[in-house]
Order: structure tokens, then sequence, then C-alpha cells
């Protein structure tokens, strides 16, 4: 059989042209191969020279440090123990010890940082938008005080990156002319989330609460803006904004905005709000029902503890739920055993994990 | 008769070489889409405390979801350490899934479980619930034991009592390291379009671990969990990142994974009708989302850290290959409308015929391809330039390819610190191809005979727990 295969060669045609091309080709993955397997020793040595450099940087520097921020040493002693074009690097460290500490030894590193932070700010005009995050980051960490136009200014910055960098470094200090423009230029950030959005601008502290207010109550708003302004100040358990939230509840149609607004009166809302919130229980959005649920369970009374009990047979188990929260923190232990045995297997399931729950904390 | 065999062989070998050829392309562009990705996250990562952030309130809270079955040897050990990670707000829900062996009662024993309710917050059917526990020491701990329906099946009922807005997955005998959770859960506050992330899954195989924890990470003094590490860096750093980047991740690892709740459940959960869940998953998850309209995003962080033991045994790999085989074929199956069709985006239009094409038939083209490559020279139908570029194909890409991923985890992560590990790493990525990779194309052409006859076993391969191995003396 073989033997007239053989004879059948020359009729193959895998012997040409093609190949030639592929041959080239496989020249260049060749050389590909052997430049990843030298350029990965190659960084190997640089990343070890480099780790080296660092570690007698910090030994170099650390000692000192600690000295100028116990105030054993004035700041200008560091620049004894830096040589000449350290100054990246120095912002580099400088970066890194920010991270580790607060209040009034923050404040000593900026007064170190300060002849350095050139060398960073310099970035904030590279093409590169990372490059550019990063010098905002350094001079907002370092030099908010100093390079406050740079970071008013990345606010603008067509990257999102740039300006939440800049958002994170201006929300740290309050200054009143500055907060509204801050919070404002937050709306840009369409796709972060109102979670990351509010811990951020949470650290304005509750003096910038008045700018949060003007935002809630102003329908021109983005709603995710005036949701995040809502939840700000939950946290702030600003009383002053119960009166907007109960009026802004019953004015928008924005869900997401709806319930941090209820949540806002859970947490400063009165009595005198209920009547209000007690229509919202039949709202046919779920999320609605259920923060006003947990809004009348905060603040409610034994008159709404036959409208809990109704909220425990809705046909979603999130509202149920809340309202077993609710009835839990209405103190009424005998209340909810007697659900336990009466009502219906849903009802008693979650009694009974009610009940758990209390007599495990 | 012969004239057709010619001809038969010659179409074999071109289509042989051309899948080599796209191959290679594509592994080619991906490291290069890698490098330039992973340059600019590190940048990123470095421009943005988001950290920071989220320890300060932003955390949303995150559900650990671990199915375990048969895993009495491994599970307080991995409980343990999932209850001391570095994140603000988490629960753990364990699920013993119908073990046979001690699993519930060490876990009862050792963490002080006892009978609770919790209604459940989605309905999604399962098998039979038979209790569920919670912990009185712990009290984020809660241990869901049901009759055996696979791990599917488990994750739906862990699923079902799951209250959180995020959920994250990982297996029984995985380690999380301490700030994966906060690390994973940045892209989710970074962009309200995120429905599920994937991080890294690494082999643990060889590192020191103690009380749940990598306390040093060394190459396995074996060569079959070595071969791994180089698959899985190639994998995760160049192939994953890359589908990351163009926003048509088609899988998001069961090891390590996670996900929108809201998601998950308005998709159906988990099927359970296949062995693939986690690809299945997330190939339902782009089909039900872009069909309402919604563009998804399933994000690869190469950061967040998961590490996994790996299979030593040729045995135990084989079934796992066979596997996720099985796995991949049975989910493209299930929703072959994607197939270039453009309302899905790149999905349709690029990873699933990529998927379809060279990880689906990849291993029966390549196999058949071997066997042609010995009938050419059998029949002496050959040229040199011919052998050369077959074995070439065959090897050299391979090589290349698994150093390019080998550079990259040099570029971005460094965990091998020792040189050594370093040239070990490079050497497995040579040895690789000399008959490895090729060996796991045959258990991968098992697999998708296994989908062809229908087979749907779970195959999972044995596991020795964290312990070091018996002649580790590297």
């Amino acid at each position: 059989m073989i033997l007239p295969l053989l004879d059948t060669r020359a009729a193959l045609p895998l012997s040409d042209r093609g190949f030639v091309v592929l041959l080239v080709f496989l020249g260049i993955v060749a050389l590909g191969a052997v430049a990843f397997v030298v350029a990965s020793l190659l960084l190997r040595a640089r990343n070890n020279a480099i780790a080296r450099g660092w570690a007698a940087f910090e030994a170099r520097c650390d000692p000192v440090m600690l000295d100028v921020l116990v105030g054993a040493a004035p700041p200008a002693a560091l620049r004894a123990v830096l040589a000449p074009g350290d100054d990246r690097r120095f912002i580099e460290y400088l970066l890194r010890y920010g991270r580790r500490i607060r209040g009034q030894e923050r404040l000593l590193l900026g007064e170190i940082a300060a002849p350095h932070l050139y060398a960073a700010s310099g970035d904030l005009r590279s093409r590169n938008v990372e490059r550019r995050a990063r010098a905002t980051q350094a001079i907002g960490e370092l030099g908010p005080g100093v390079y406050r136009t740079e970071l008013l200014e990345a606010l603008r910055d067509p990257a999102p990156l740039v300006c939440m960098v800049a958002a994170v470094a201006l929300s740290r200090e309050y200054r009143a002319e500055d907060v509204l423009r801050v919070i404002r230029a937050t709306s840009r950030l369409t796709l972060l989330t109102t979670r990351l959005l509010v811990s951020m601008l949470q650290r304005l502290g509750p003096q910038a609460a008045w700018a949060f207010r003007e935002v809630l109550a102003d329908a021109s708003e983005p709603p995710k803006l005036r949701t995040v302004a809502a939840k700000v100040l939950a946290g702030f358990n600003d009383q002053e904004a119960g009166d907007i939230a109960l009026r802004e509840v019953q004015a928008t149609t924005d869900t997401d905005l709806r319930v941090a607004l209820l949540q806002l009166l859970q947490r400063v809302g009165s009595a005198e709000h209920l009547d209000v919130v007690r229509r919202l229980v039949t709202d046919p959005d779920a999320a609605v029902r259920g923060a006003a649920i947990r809004m009348i369970g905060a603040i409610g009374g034994e008159s709404d503890l036959a409208l809990l009990q109704t909220a425990l047979d809705d046909p979603v188990s999130w509202v149920a739920i809340h309202a077993a929260e609710a009835l839990r923190r209405s103190g009424r232990t005998d209340l909810l055993e007697t659900l336990a045995r009466t009502r219906g297997r849903r009802s008693s399931i979650l009694m009974s994990e009610v009940l758990f729950r209390d007599a495990g904390s | 008769m012969t004239d057709l065999l010619v001809r038969l062989v010659w179409v074999v070998n071109v289509v042989t070489l051309s899948y080599f050829t796209i191959l290679a392309t594509f592994y080619l562009v991906s490291s290069v889409l890698a490098f330039r990705f992973l340059r600019r996250y590190a940048l990123r990562l470095k421009s943005v405390d988001v950290e920071d952030l989220i320890s300060s309130g932003a955390a949303p809270p995150v559900a650990l979801l671990v199915p375990a079955h048969n895993e009495e040897r491994s599970c307080v050990e991995s409980v343990r350490a999932l209850l001391t990670l570095n994140y603000p707000e988490y629960e753990v829900i364990v699920v013993n899934d119908g073990s046979t062996d001690r699993t519930l009662d060490v876990l009862i024993e050792a963490f002080d479980l006892v009978r609770t309710t919790r209604l459940p917050s989605a309905e999604l059917p399962t098998q039979p619930i038979r209790r569920i526990l919670r912990s009185r020491r712990h009290n984020n701990l809660w241990v869901v034991d049901k009759e055996n329906g696979g791990k599917s099946d488990a994750l739906n009922a862990a699923l079902a009592i799951c209250r959180t807005p995020l959920f994250c997955t990982i297996d029984a005998d995985s380690i999380l390291e301490p700030d994966a959770l906060l690390r994973a859960t940045r892209p989710f506050l970074e962009d309200d379009r995120v429905v599920a992330v994937g991080g890294i899954v690494r082999v643990v195989n060889g590192s020191a671990v103690e009380q749940g924890r990598v306390r040093s990470v060394r190459l396995s003094p074996r060569l079959l969990p070595r071969l791994q590490v180089v698959e899985y860096l190639r994998a995760f750093l160049s192939a994953r990142v890359a589908w990351s980047e163009l926003n048509a991740s088609l899988i998001v690892s069961g090891a390590f994974g996670l996900f929108r709740r809201d998601m998950v459940v308005a998709a159906g959960g988990y099927s359970t009708t296949t062995v693939g869940e986690d690809m299945e998953l997330i190939v339902r998850l782009h089909r039900t989302q872009r069909t309402r309209d919604f563009v998804p995003r399933v994000v690869f962080v190469p950061d967040p850290v998961a590490w996994t033991e790996c299979p030593e045994t040729l045995g135990g790999l084989a079934r796992q290959r066979n596997r996720w085989q099985r796995g991949l074929l049975e989910s493209l199956g299930r929703h072959r409308r994607l197939l270039f069709n453009p309302r899905y985006g790149a999905v349709g239009m690029l990873a699933y015929p990529y998927f379809l094409v060279l990880e689906g038939f990849g291993p029966v083209i390549e196999i058949v391809g071997y066997v042609a490559f010995a009938v050419t020279l059998l029949i002496g139908a050959w040229s040199p330039t011919f052998v050369v570029s077959f074995v070439a194909l065959a090897v050299l890409v391979g090589i290349a390819l698994s150093a390019a991923a080998v550079a990259l985890e040099e570029l971005t992560f460094r965990r091998y610190p020792r040189w050594v590990d370093l040239l070990r790493l490079f050497t497995a990525a040579i040895v690789e191809n000399l008959g490895y990779r090729q060996l796991n194309q045959f258990w991968r052409l098992q697999g998708t005979i296994a989908v062809l006859r229908g087979q749907r076993h779970w195959g999972s391969p044995p596991r020795r727990g964290f312990g070091p191995p018996a002649d580790s003396s590297a």
C-alpha cells in the first residue's frame, strides 16, 4: 500500500510558496519567544535593582522622617538626606506615608512635600490619563492647599478618572466657596455607583449639609446626584433635610431617589411625616414599599403594628423581611412569638429567624 | 483511492496549519492587549486609593457562597480563613451538598452551629434542604444542609437565601487572599454596568499554607503542577485580560467570581443541567441582559487572588480537562443564537466564534492534524518546509506564548520571587509544548466525544489538601 503512495509525493502541493510566508511568521514568533525570555530576565534584574534602591532610600529617609513627625527634627532635615534628582522618588515615598497617617502629621507631610511637588505637578498636563490622575493624586494628598486651583481645574478634566481623583482630594476638606462645585462635578461620574460617591462626598462633613440640601431640593439636578445628596444627608442625620425629603418624595418618580428620600426620613423624619409615608406602603414599586416599611418601623408607633403585620404577607420577600425587622425593633417579642405560631409558613420562618437573631445578639 | 487519501491529508494539513496560525495570532494579539491593559491598570491602582474609600463605608455587603461536597479534610480550615478576610461587611454561606463523609459534623463542631431558619429572598428550585444552621460563634456564618444535587444546585440553594447585593463564589478547597474581596468589589463601584468580576486563580501546590493563608509562594517540585502554573498564567494574564478589555468575557471562574445578586437571580440562577455552570451563567447573563438592551460588563481584574489546588496526577487532570471541555461545549451549544449575531456585540461576533472554533473544535482539529501529519510522513508526501512549519507552529508558537505569559507575570505581580522559580517557569513553558499540550488536547477530545454521547458526570479530580507534598524539598 505504501509503495504506490510514495509515487504520489510530487502531486501533494505542500512544499511550495505559501510556506515562505509561514516561515517568516514563524521566524518572528521565534524571535518573540527569545525576546520574552530575555525581557523577563532583564525585568527581573531591573525590578530587583529597583527594590534594592527603594530599600536603601527608605533606610536613609525613615529615621529622619520619624524624627520630623515626632517634632525631634525640622522638616528641612529631610532635604539633607536627599540626593539631586530624588524629588519624584521622594514624592512616591511621601504618598506611601500619607496613606498611613492622619491629622496634624498629615499637614506636616504637606509641608515636607511642598518643595518637591513640582516634580509631580508637571504630569498634570500629560497626555496619558493615568499619569494625570497620579499627579492629581499627589498634589491632592500632599499639597491640597497650595494646588487648590489645579485641583479645581482637574474637576473639568476630560477623563472621569482624573475628575474622580480631584473630587476625592477636594472632599477631604470643607471650603464653603468650592463645595457646590465639587458636589456638582461628581454628576459627571455617571458610571460610579451611588455608594462610592456617597462615601467620597461624606468626607466634606456636616458643615456641608446646606449644599447637599440645595442639591436635593433642586429638581433640575440629575436624579442620581440628588440620590447621593439624600444619602449623604442621612449619614449626617441632618434634621433640616426632613421637610425637603417629604416634599420631594411626593414629587419625584425616580425609584432610587424615592428610596433614598425614605431612608433619609427614616433617619431624620418625625411622626408628622408618617401620613405621607403610610400611603407609600401600597406603592406598586416594591423597593419603595420596603423603604416605607422601614421608615415606619423606625418612626411609627403602636398604631402602625397592624400595617407592619399586613406587610408580612407582601408578595415580595424583601418587603416582608423589612416588616419582620421593623416588628423586631418594636420590641414586641410576645407578638412575634404569636405570629410565628399562628400565621402561614413564610411568616413563621421569618419570625423564627428574627427571634433567633434576638436570642443570638 | 490513493488520490482521495492524498487530497484528504492535504485538506487536513491546511486546516491544521490555519488553525495553529489563527490560534497563535489570537494569543499574540491578546498578549499585546494584555500588556497594554496591565500597565494601565497598575498605574490606575496607584492613582486611586479606592480601598480607602471602600473601607470607609462604600463597600457593598458581600455573601461568600461555598459549596462543599465531601470536604471534611479541608473545609474547617477554608471556612476559618474566609472568616478572617479584610472586608467590612460580609457573610459566609457554606452549602453541605449531601456529603457522605463528616463534612457537616466537623463544621458543626468547629463553629458551634445551631439550627435556625432563613426566609428565601429568591425562588430558585433546588434539591430538598434538610436544615439551615448558623454559628453561635460567628454571626456571619451560615450552613445550608441539603440533599446532593451538584455544585450548581448547591450554589442556587445559597443564592436563594442570600440577601447581599453582591455574592462571591469560591470552591471549598480554595484560599482567598485577605484583601481579595476589597480588590474584587472595586469594579462594581467604579462602573454601574458591571454584573460580574473574576479574579485570578493561582496554583497553590508547592506553596506554604498555614491556617488557611498562603505564607510563602513557591513552585511545586512536581512537574505537572508547574506546567499548570504556566497554563493558568497564560489563561488569566493574557486571554482573560484581553477578553475583558473587549468586554467579551465568556467565563468567570467558579473558583473565584463576584456577581450582582439581582442580575443572577433575574437570569434564573445557575443551570443544573451543565457541568460548566460558571461559563453558562456568564453567557446567559450576556444574552438575557443584551436582549433587554442593557450591555452588561463582565470584568477580569488581575490582582485579587484565589489560590487553588491543581491536580497532581494525570488521571485527576484528565478528568478535570474532560469536564471543562464538556462545560464549554454545553454552554456554547445552549446559546448558539449568539453566533455571529451582531445584537450581542463582541460577544456574538468575536468571543463566541473564537470559543466555538478554536477552543470547542480545537482538540478535534489538532488531534486529527497530528494523525494527518503522521500519515503525511508515512506516505512520504512531505517537504522539509512543511515539516518545519508544522512542528514550529505546533511547538514553537506555544513556547512563545507561554514565555509571553511568564513575562507578563514578571511585568506585573511577580508572585514567584526566587530566580530559580522564574527559570523553572520558563523551562515549564518549553516542556509544556512537548507532549503535555498534546495530551491535554487528547483529554479534551474525549470530553467532546462525551458531550456527543450525552455523558453528564461531574469528574472532580482527587484533592490532597493544603499540606506540603510528601517529597517537598525544594
